[in-house]
Parts: C-alpha cells; structure tokens; sequence
C-alpha cells in the first residue's frame, strides 16, 4: 500500500498545502470578502481537525510512554533557545535586544546545568555503582554564578549603551564599525 | 530521570510556550515589548527549574533576572528612547539576518544529528525505569508530589555546596559585582557629572 | 723673594682682569684706571729688583750661577701642556722615547732678570706717561688693560722656563701688539697697520713654531737648561755646513726676524706707528721688538754650533741696520723716522749677536730700551704739544716751547748717536769692536764697515730729526693748517674719495677725537690779518708733568744705563756671562784683539757719530738750502730711500700681482686638471647612474611594485572581511561553532538519517 508508505501521507499532506498556496488567490478572486472569511475559517477548522486527527492516529499507534520528557527533551529546549538567542544577536540592529538575546542565551545554558544536575541526582546510584563521581550540586552552583556574571554583564553592557547612546545618538550596532581601524 | 503523567504533559506546554516566547523576544518591533517576551521566557524557564526540582534557582531566576536585571533594561529602554525610532519602520534586522538564520537552523540540525545517537541512552530501559520507579527519592517525590507535603531539600543542599565548596568563587563574584557596580556608574554618568566629579 | 716671581707676570694680568672686565661696568674713572694700571706694574718693578738683588747676592753664588727655575706647586708652576710618551725622531737620540710634558714655570737667571728689568722700569716710565698722553680717551680702560696684558705676556715671554711657555708670551705680545697697534680702530690705516703686524708676525712664528717642533724631536725636551746640556753632545757645525743645528738656528732666526722686523719682515713695525706713542716706546721700541735678541740669546747654545747661521743673522742685523738707516733720513714724519731708527738699531743687535757677542746684544738692547723709549716719549710730548701733528717739516723752533722735553730728548739724541758717556756709546761700540775682532768667519771687517757708516748716518738722521722739531724756523706758524689732515683730504680728493674716507685714511697718532675738534697745529679758520694770511696766534706748550717726569727718569737712564757696560769693566759682561755658552770649539778663538786697536776703533767710531752730527746741523740747521740740492743731487738715491727702497711697494704690489698669478696659475690647474677629472668622474658617474637606474627602475622597482600589487590584490579579501561590525565576526564565530560540532557529529549523520528514513 503506497498510503501505508512512510512519508507518503507527508508529502500528499504538502501537496494540499502547495495546492491552497498557489491556488486559494485563484479562488479569493471570485469571492467576496466574507465569502473569504468563510473559507478561511473552513480552512482552518479543516487543518486543525486533520492534524488533531494524524495526531490522534500517531499517539494509537505508540506507546505514550515515548513522549514521557526525558533529559534529552530539556536538551533539546535549551539548544533550541540557544540558537533562537544566537540568531538573534546575529540578526537585530538593537542592540538592547541583542543583550536580551544574550540573557536568553545564558538562561538555555542554566537550563542544561539544572537538567543534568537532575539527571545526575536521579541516577546517582546506578552511576556511582559504575564507579562515576556523581556531583549533582555542582549545577546549582554553577548556575547561580552565572546569574551573577549575567547580571554584572547587564550591567556593565547597559551602561555602554548609555555612554554610546550619548554620544552616537544611536542605539544601531551596526552603525558602530570602529573595529575596522 | 522521567517526567511521568501531568508532569509530562506541562514540560511540553513549558517548552512550547519558552520557545515561542523567546522566538517573540528576537522579532520584537519595540524594545519594551521584547522585555516583556523575555520576562515571561525567563518566568517559564523558573518553572521548568521547579520541574526539575531546583526550587531555589527557580527563585534566584526570579528575583535576579525578573525582579533586577530586566527592570535595568527597562529603565535603559526609557533612557535611550528607541521607541519612536522603532515606530518610524526603521530596518530592524542587519544585512546579514539571513546569513544568520542559516548558520543558527544548520547549529540546530548539527546538534539534532549530535544529540539523536544519544536519545535511547538517557531513556531507561524498562527494568532501569523499573529500578528508578523503586528508588527512595523518586517514591518519596511522587508519594508526596501530589500531597503538598513535600519540602524541598533543594535550597539547603545548594546554600550548604555553595559555602563549603564554592566560597571562594562566592567571594569572587561578589568582587565581581562590585565591579561592575562601579564600572556601570563610571560608564553611564553624563557629561554634566563627569564635570563635577573632575 | 725668589719665592714670589711667580707674582711679577701675573700682577699686570690682574691689572687686566680688573681694567677690561670692570673698567666698563663700574665706569672706572681715569684715576683709578690709571692707578690700577701703573700700580701693578711698579709692583711688578718692586718684585723684580728684590728678586734681582737675592738671586744676585744669595742665589747665584750659591748655585754655581745656574738659573732657578720655579717648581713644587701651583702658583709657581703648574703642568701646562699634560702629554705622553713620543719617539724622537731626529739627531743623534732618533727614536728614544721621550715625555712630551710641559709644565708652566719661570726660570730666573741673569738674561731673564735683565729682561724683566728693562720692561718693568721702562714699562712703567711708559704707563705713567701714557697716564697724561691718553688722558680724555674714550678708550682709556682698554688701553691700560692692553697694556697691561701686553707687560704679562712679555714678562712670560722672558721668564718662560722652556719653548712652551716662551711661544705662549710670544704669540702673547703679538696679540697685544695686534691689539694696540689697531687702538684706533675706527681708522682703516691702524686696522691695516695691525693687520700688517699681525700676518708678517705669523711668518715669523711659523718658523719659530717649526723650530720648537724639530727641537722636541731632537732632543725630547723643550726646557732651556736641559737644552742646553742635551746640545752640547753636538758637535759646532763650521761655515758652509748645514745640519740639524743650523736647520733650528734657522727657524729660531726666522721668528726672530718676524718678531724683531729684521729684513725681510722688518715692513710692518714702521707702520705700527698707527698705534698711540706710548705703545711704539714700549712695544714698539723697547720692549717686544727685542724679544727677538732675546730669544738668540736665550738659544745661543744652539746658534753657537751653526757658524752658517751666525753669519746669516750677523750679515741680516747688518743690512737691516744699514738700509733702515738709510730710510730713516729721508723720512719726514718724526714717528717713522724713529721706527726706522729702531729697525736699524735691532739690525746692530742682531749683528752683534751674529758676530758672537750675544752680551753686547743684550746690553745694546738694555740701553737702547732707555734712549729709544725716551725718543719715543718725547716725541709723543712734541706731538702732543703740536696737536698731534707728526710731520716734521710742520715743525722747528720749538725749544723755547717745550723745554723739558727738549732737553731730554737731546739726551737720548747723544745716547743713540753714541757720544762718550751716554749709554748708546758703549754698546754700540762693543758691538762694533764685536764686529771687527769676530773670528767666527772671515769677512766680518766688511760688516764693521757697513755698521759704522750706519752708525754715522743714525747720527745723521737723527740729528736732522732735532734739528728740524727744535730749531730753526717755527714752521707751523707759516702754514695755517696742520696735520696729516689737509693732505690726506687733497690726496684723497684726486682719488675722488669721499672726505670722511680721507678722514679715516689720515688722521695720525692720535687720542680718540670728537667731531668738530681741530686736528693739525691750530684751528684753520681763525680771524685773517689784513694781507688775508691768517693771524696765528697758536702756542705749543709744554706737557703736564705726569708725561716730562717720565721723560727725565728716562734721560737719566740714558746717560748712566752704559755706565755698568763700560769695556774691560763691565759689570754688564760678568753678570752675563754663565748664559752664554762657550762651545769648545769656540774656546780658542775667543780671545780679544789689542786694546789699542779697540781705543782706536772706539776714537773712529766717536768721529764718525761727530761727522754725523755735523753734517745733520750743516743740513738741516746752518744752511737748510744744502738738503734740498744734495738730494737733487742724488736723486736715485734719495728716491730709493724715499721710497723705502721699494720693498713695501715691491711687497704690496708686486708680491701681490705675484700671488695673484700663482693663483691663478694654480686655479686653471684647479680648472682644468682637478676640475676635468672630476667632471670625467661625473660623466662616469653618470652612465654608470643611468645603467643602474635602469636596473633600479625596471627590476628592484618592479619586484618591489609586483609585491606591493599582489599586496594590494590580496589585500581586497580581507579588506572586505573586514567590515569593522562586530556581528560579522560573531557569526563567522557561530559558523566556525557549526563546523566544529559537524566534524565532531559527522559519523553519526548517515546513521542517523537512516534511521529516520527505516521509520
């Protein structure tokens, strides 16, 4: 059965979408505006009902034990938030929002401290019978220093921009190229 | 280590609810607005740590980050007055935004690619999970999670780790915030008090 | 007080310091200028004497007669020239090594007590006189503080211990004499005439210089007394050879004749006479003049072993004396005559010497320092009282005017024309005697000859030079205006000169004059008497006595100085004589000829002075008529004296064509030879600078340019890098954080993709 293929039901699904994208203008064209309303709202109710219902299907199919978070799950939180944080530094011309960028950052790295702090905690037996030491307070720890150190960063990055804020009139990173000489 | 049941089901609200809000704090138009996304990413990642059992970072990252450093950023925001320069449609990203989405969605990918040979060891096998559904702590925690009996241990492990094997660098970081006391005062006076002070 | 000669040189240095370093500043008045000036000087006098009388009576009898030389610390000698070890390089002692080290001290022996003698008691005569002749100078503290530098350096010239320290007050008097000569600065005839002094005295310590050079490397030392043993290993080179001896006899004589205006660089003391009288009387005639005797005889140790070299200086005293003489008759400015004179009279000094008789030398210059001074002095008080009017012709019948002055200068007349007790007499005579008894060479009768004639024409000459001031027609009242000035304005107004270059070529000997003062013998534009001949009423008078007693000590002098040299008893001679040395070839034929021969002589030589006199009264006194025919008489003659025998003209014009030539002779070698090789040189240079300029261009250049380019080429990828945006870099930082993690993944990728397509 070609429907029963992986990644079949996946790509008719993309399909559909490819289909609505190019073609719903065609369509809007000869409706009114609340003609459109309504086929909007029909849309969506359909999408939702149709991912709800893949969803439904997928979870019959496995064991709900799988999606029970694990450490790998905060991993992947805090990586995500990484990157989220790095586009942002590399993208944004604020450079407020780059230091908020930075704060975010830093709080994915304390999320991965506490994560395997936990983890550690948790499996401290089964991992000290392999003969590991097993120092689940050193997260704590060390997060909290980097609260601190972010914190003594803000406040330092802040006054900065207060000082160029001062004297460029401009809170514009990239209007700020005196790294060049 | 296992989220089961609601515990479960919050981590995933959590996280969807942490990366949505710090994808809104990145796009932010205003300034402020993107305080206030990032308030509520640092207010979600708090309770992520109450999930994970780290009552009292939760509330450092609370009074630290919520309660100092982002009312700080507020008051810079006020200072240095963006807003109007912000409504006025001024271009909000840098040449090299797309460039660097790129970069960041391929340091995702890599570290999916990294992370996934991992994914089966952290999860137990059942009669790890076994053996950790036994454990003493484990037990205690969820005889006692829905009770409301439990008193956490957290803050009293972490003060005791952090004066006997961390005093130094407690020292030191407070030295540290010394300095960055004074180096925020001498950066950030105007010109009319550098003139009195001089 | 042989302790405290050091003090005599420096006493007149003193008076210096404080004359030309305060003597502005303070506006020290004339009184205390003079004061200062003349005190240090009798102090200077003082010293001496005493220091004569110990060394006379204590020192000398108790040394043997040898010289004390001062030593054992500071003020009286000090180590002056510090040097080294040094090879000799010539004589008998080639290549010993010798301590180049000179120390500053005095010696003190009989030729030296004798010479600071003479220039203490004279230069003091002279400094009280110049008190009243230089009075109202503007210049009154730089004269004295001249003067007095002039007495140190002269005293350190004849207390000097060694060759250093003499050449030191050598060049030291020079200095002076350069100095006061030019007085008058503002007058371009004394700036030349010093100039003039100054160069032709350079030729002579050229020589002089040469000679203390060869000494040094002969014998390894420059002190006197060491010398003087060192050359008695020599033997006495005889006549017509010529040797070491007589190579430094010659440089010695060379400055001497510089130093002393011998023949031929006698030119530049007549000249000199541009300086104030007192200066002629006491550098120009006593003093400095004779430091070339002086120095002969303080060397004579080494003139004695060059036979050769004492013919020369006794045939170039005697020429000197002779033609000098002989330009002296002609002379009508009474200052010129009497520089001819001193001319002629170094000449006898020099003859003397020559001869072998250093001590009648010395005596001669003893008591020709008195009666030239005192010549000199009383020409100064003439032309003082004549307004300083120097031409004699201007003068006559002025001996009821000045007498005094008349009086003594008749003194010096019959001292230097050699009348019987007066001091020229007898050291003139000794000289003469010298000159017909010497042995040393054959021929010398014919330099007594020619040195008596000379002896008759100085009484000649000088004669007519009394004559025409003192007696005679008071010629000053005939013309109305006097001095140089009215001639030199005519002279000058056929050269078309302006009248105030006139006035700086004419001028004369004279004070400092303020515009609008009369120069000659009175003012020209007094009232006329009826006949338009001006009424004239001018006085000469006679000098305040600050300037006759000087005139008297002198003539007093005159007349008794020659009295210690009288012949056969002459102190003078015995005190003199452990400075001469006897080399042992010389021994035998020291020995005198007869008395009678020597009276006889002394008789011939008195007639001749008279014959002289006589002549000079008929010429110039009884029938003045008689000069004017014999020199048309004997016109040439009378041109080639006039003219000073055209040595000056010969000098001025024709030596300078000559050099002209020579330079320009030596500038077209210059042109063509020095100047073709260097422009040959060039045009190499520059081919050769254009090859490499090529190269230079072309390949250094382009490999340097190609670097520089590929720099530049290179450089545009980096520079585009380098944005100076902080992001930029940050994201290539991220991207370098992806490309570490997919080199750390990387095995695992296909695995996993696997797994997700196995799904």
């Amino acid at each position: 059965m070609l429907l029963r293929q992986p990644y079949v039901n996946l790509l008719i699904v993309l399909a559909i979408i490819a289909a609505l994208y190019y073609g719903l203008p065609y369509l809007y064209r000869y409706l009114s505006p609340k003609q459109r309303r309504i086929t909007n709202a029909i849309l969506v109710l359909l999408a939702i009902g149709g991912l709800s219902y893949a969803a439904w299907r997928s979870l019959q199919s496995v064991d709900p034990k799988r999606f029970e978070p694990t450490l790998i799950n905060f991993l992947m939180l805090s990586f995500l938030l990484f990157v989220v944080g790095v586009a942002g530094v590399l993208s944004r011309r604020n450079i407020i929002i780059i230091f908020m960028s930075i704060e975010l950052i830093l709080n994915a790295v304390n999320l991965n401290m506490i994560a395997f702090s936990r983890y550690l905690a948790m499996n401290q037996a089964a991992l000290e019978k392999a003969h590991l030491v097993v120092e689940p307070l050193t997260g704590p720890v060390f997060t909290i220093f980097i609260i601190v150190v972010a914190a003594a960063e803000a406040a330092v990055g802040l006054g900065i921009v207060i000082a160029m804020y001062r004297n460029r009139e401009t809170v514009a990173i990239d209007e700020i190229d005196l790294l060049k000489w | 280590m296992q989220l089961h049941g609601w515990e479960g089901v919050l981590f995933y609200v959590l996280a969807i609810m942490t990366l949505f809000m710090s994808v809104f704090v990145v796009t932010a138009r205003v300034a402020v607005h993107s305080a206030l996304f990032l308030i509520a990413t640092l207010v979600n990642v708090a309770l992520l740590f109450i999930l994970l059992r780290a009552e009292f970072v939760a509330g450092v990252q609370i009074l630290v980050y919520v309660g100092g450093v982002m009312v700080l950023f507020l008051f810079v925001i006020m200072l240095v007055e963006t807003r109007a320069e912000e409504e006025a449609r001024v271009q909000l990203y840098t040449k090299q935004t797309w460039p660097a989405v790129t970069v960041a969605l391929l340091l995702a990918v890599a570290f999916y690619f990294a992370m996934n040979p991992a994914q089966g060891a952290f999860r137990p096998p059942a009669e790890a999970a076994a053996a950790a559904a036994v454990a003493t702590t484990d037990t205690v925690e969820r005889s006692s999670a829905g009770a409301g009996l439990y008193i956490s241990q957290d803050t009293e492990q972490v003060g005791d780790a952090l004066y006997r094997k961390a005093a130094l660098p407690f020292e030191i970081a407070s030295v540290l915030l010394l300095v960055a006391m004074v180096g925020a005062v001498l950066l950030a006076r105007g010109t009319k008090q550098e003139k009195y002070y001089e | 007080m042989l302790k405290l000669v050091w003090l005599i040189p420096v006493l007149p240095l003193l008076g210096f310091l404080i004359n030309f370093l305060l003597g502005r500043r303070l506006h020290l008045s004339e009184r205390a200028v003079s004061l200062i000036g003349c005190g240090v000087i009798l102090l200077s006098l003082v010293l001496t004497v005493a220091a004569f009388y110990e060394y006379a009576t204590s020192y000398a009898p108790a040394h043997d007669h040898q010289p004390f030389v001062t030593s054992g610390g500071f003020p009286q000698s000090f180590e002056f020239l510090p040097g080294g070890l040094a090879r000799t390089t010539l004589g008998q002692q080639a290549g010993h090594l010798a301590d180049f080290k000179v120390e500053w001290s005095y010696q003190i022996d009989q030729l030296s007590l004798v010479m600071m003698f003479i220039i203490t008691f004279v230069g003091l005569c002279i400094h009280i006189f110049a008190v009243g002749y230089m009075h109202g100078d503007r210049g009154f503290y730089r004269f004295f503080a001249y003067l007095n530098l002039f007495m140190f350096m002269m005293l350190v010239l004849v207390m000097a211990s060694n060759f250093v320290v003499m050449f030191v007050g050598w060049e030291g008097v020079g200095l002076c004499s350069y100095l006061l000569i030019g007085y008058y600065f503002d007058r371009k005839e004394a700036g030349d005439a010093a100039k003039k002094a100054f160069v032709v005295n350079r030729i002579g310590d050229f020589g002089f210089s040469l000679a203390i050079f060869g000494i040094f490397a002969a014998f390894g030392t420059l002190n006197f007394t060491e010398l003087r043993t060192a050359v008695t290993h020599y033997p006495v080179e005889q006549l017509w050879a010529w040797g070491l001896m007589s190579w430094l006899a010659l440089g010695l004589f060379v400055g001497a004749t510089g130093k002393s205006a011998q023949i031929p660089l006698y030119i530049w003391l007549p000249d000199a006479m541009a300086g104030p009288t007192p200066v002629s009387a006491l550098i120009h005639a006593a003093t400095m003049v004779t430091a070339g005797v002086f120095m002969v005889t303080r060397t004579n140790f080494i003139f004695q072993h060059s036979v050769t070299m004492m013919m020369v200086v006794a045939l170039v005293g005697c020429l000197t004396a002779f033609v000098a003489a002989t330009i002296g008759i002609t002379q009508t400015d009474i200052k010129k005559v009497l520089a001819y004179s001193t001319v002629s009279q170094l000449g006898f000094m020099f003859l003397g010497a020559g001869v072998g008789a250093f001590i009648a030398a010395i005596f001669h210059v003893f008591t020709h320092a008195f009666f030239k001074a005192l010549l000199f002095l009383g020409s100064g008080s003439v032309i003082h009282a004549m307004h300083h009017e120097q031409e004699m012709p201007r003068m006559g019948g002025l001996r009821k005017y000045l007498p005094t002055t008349y009086w003594t200068m008749m003194f010096g007349w019959l001292a230097i024309c050699g009348i019987v007790p007066f001091a020229g007499f007898f050291s003139k005579d000794e000289i003469l005697w010298n000159a017909f008894d010497t042995q040393l060479f054959s021929g010398a009768k014919i330099l007594w000859f020619v040195a008596l004639l000379t002896a008759g024409l100085t009484a000649f000459y000088m004669t007519r030079l009394m004559w025409l001031t003192f007696y005679g027609e008071e010629r000053f009242r005939r013309r109305h205006a006097g001095g140089e000035a009215d001639e030199a304005f005519a002279a000058a107004h056929d050269k078309g000169l302006q009248p105030h270059d006139a006035l700086a070529a004419s001028a004369g000997d004279r004070p400092h004059h303020q515009p609008g003062e009369h120069v000659g013998a009175h003012d020209a534009t007094d009232r006329l008497d009826a006949q338009g001949i001006p009424h004239l009423h001018f006085e000469p008078q006679e000098s305040p006595r600050v300037m006759t007693w000087p005139l008297i000590v002198l003539a007093v002098g005159s007349v008794v100085v020659g009295l210690v040299g009288i012949p056969h008893f002459s102190a003078f001679e015995q005190w003199l004589e452990p400075v001469i040395a006897r080399p042992e070839a010389q021994h035998a034929v020291a020995e005198h000829g007869s008395f009678t021969i020597e009276a006889a002589l002394m008789l011939l030589a008195l007639a001749v002075a008279v014959v002289g006199m006589y002549l000079g009264r008929e010429f110039y006194g009884k029938r003045p008529e008689l000069a004017r025919q014999w020199a048309a008489r004997l016109k040439p003659l009378y041109r080639l004296s006039f003219n000073k025998w055209y040595w000056d003209w010969l000098l001025d014009v024709k030596g300078v064509a000559a050099g002209k030539a020579v330079n320009n002779a030596l500038w077209r070698v210059d042109a063509v030879v020095v100047d073709g090789g260097v422009n040959g040189t060039g045009r190499l240079t520059r081919i050769s600078a254009r090859l490499s300029g090529w190269w230079d261009k072309w390949i250094v250049d382009g490999l340097v340019n190609a670097t520089g380019w590929i720099t530049r080429a290179g450089s545009v990828v980096f520079r585009t890098v380098q944005t100076g945006l902080w992001q930029n870099y940050a994201l290539l930082f991220v991207l370098g954080l992806f490309l570490v993690f997919i080199w750390y993944v990387y095995p695992s990728i296909p695995a996993a993709i696997k797994g997700m397509m196995g799904k």
